[in-house]
């Protein structure tokens, strides 16, 4: 297993940009189209901040959210449950875009979709939100 | 490519991954290749798209989409009035049974419909998460956005819709641009999907030739 790297200091307006970000997910109507750019718009925030630069993992691509959260998980031990729903996510929403009017699929998403965001806020919450404190 | 090539060559992708195109064959009643291993426009990164009859599990991950759907499924308006079994019906492969369903295919009205949200919630969702969404996701999008007005075109006509290289290629022919979309959006009588401000923010990008960020 790597040795995970140390969390980014995350400012408020950092903080405000990833909340906003999460709260689309939550909000945007349950569509397949609008929630995979949703998601997108999600694996982007994420990107922004923790994976930045030229020749950062992903540089130059557009990854899926759970790419992005599988690397979170590698590089800086984001949780596995958060991993596992955003696989969900997006093989529910794969299957959402194959079955016009399968209610439950998503509904099963809106459900994922708050596992994620809960597991993400606690993970933000453990970066540190102060220069000098460590992580 | 023949059948038995495209067969020959699936089974070598699968086995990669500890996955056998004869088993597979064996527990089907049909097994149907779709997509760009269909084409022979396969890449290394393509996932192998595959419809099978039978009992089954679905199966999706990065190399292979194995999606299953019982006997008496088939037949069912449900399935024969969908995008997708109309693609298949005209597109796909047989590497095992006969597919007599794909005489009774038909592009139904909520099909149709269904395209229609599909394309109205993109847009939207596209307006609402724009300024943060970066150049690369935009790009998906708009292209994304491109060819599901292409589909909704054929799906208006009854037809089935292409892959989507064919739609890229027809979409080069056009001409690329934001009259080019209008054209066919009016030819669909959705012109008003997209409003002034929404064109505004996504001709631009309907220009670019570099789809690179496409899935």
């Amino acid at each position: 297993m790597n040795k995970l790297r140390a969390k980014p200091f995350l400012d408020e307006e950092t903080r405000g940009r990833l909340d906003a970000a999460m709260s689309a997910l939550e909000e945007i109507g349950w569509v397949f189209s609008s929630a995979e750019i949703a998601a997108d718009n999600l694996a982007k925030a994420l990107r922004s901040v923790f994976f930045k630069g030229r020749h950062a993992p992903f540089a130059g691509k557009t990854p899926s959210l759970y790419d992005v959260i599988d690397q979170l998980a590698d590089v800086y031990g984001l949780s596995q449950d958060a991993v596992d729903a955003s696989d969900s996510i997006k093989s529910k929403l794969e299957d959402s875009y194959r079955d016009d009017d399968d209610d439950d699929i998503l509904c099963e998403v809106r459900e994922w979709a708050e596992v994620l965001v809960c597991k993400l806020s606690d993970f933000f919450d453990s970066c540190p939100n102060d220069e000098n404190q460590d992580s | 490519m023949t059948k038995t090539k495209i067969a020959k060559r699936i089974s070598s992708a699968l086995s990669v991954h500890s996955l056998s195109l004869d088993k597979l064959t064996q527990s089907a009643e049909q097994v149907v290749v779709f997509g760009s291993w269909a084409l022979g426009a396969e890449r290394v990164t393509s996932d192998v798209d595959l419809f099978c009859v039978g009992n089954g599990n679905r199966l999706k991950k990065n190399f292979a989409d194995i999606v299953w759907m019982v006997p008496d499924d088939v037949m069912k308006p449900k399935w024969l009035g969908s995008e997708l079994a109309n693609h298949i019906a005209k597109y796909g492969i047989w590497l095992k049974g006969k597919g007599d369903w794909r005489k009774s295919v038909f592009v139904s009205a909520k099909s149709v419909s269904f395209k229609k949200l599909l394309i109205r919630s993109r847009v939207n969702a596209l307006e609402k998460l724009w300024d943060t969404l970066g150049r690369e996701y935009r790009i998906k999008h708009v292209v994304k956005l491109r060819r599901d007005v292409q589909r909704l075109t054929l799906m208006l006509k009854g037809k089935a819709v292409e892959p989507s290289p064919w739609l890229d290629l027809r979409w080069i022919r056009l001409g690329r641009d934001r009259a080019a979309l209008m054209k066919l959006l009016t030819r669909c009588g959705v012109v008003e999907m997209i409003s002034p401000r929404q064109w505004r923010l996504f001709g631009p990008y309907l220009r670019f030739s570099d789809w690179q960020f496409t899935n």
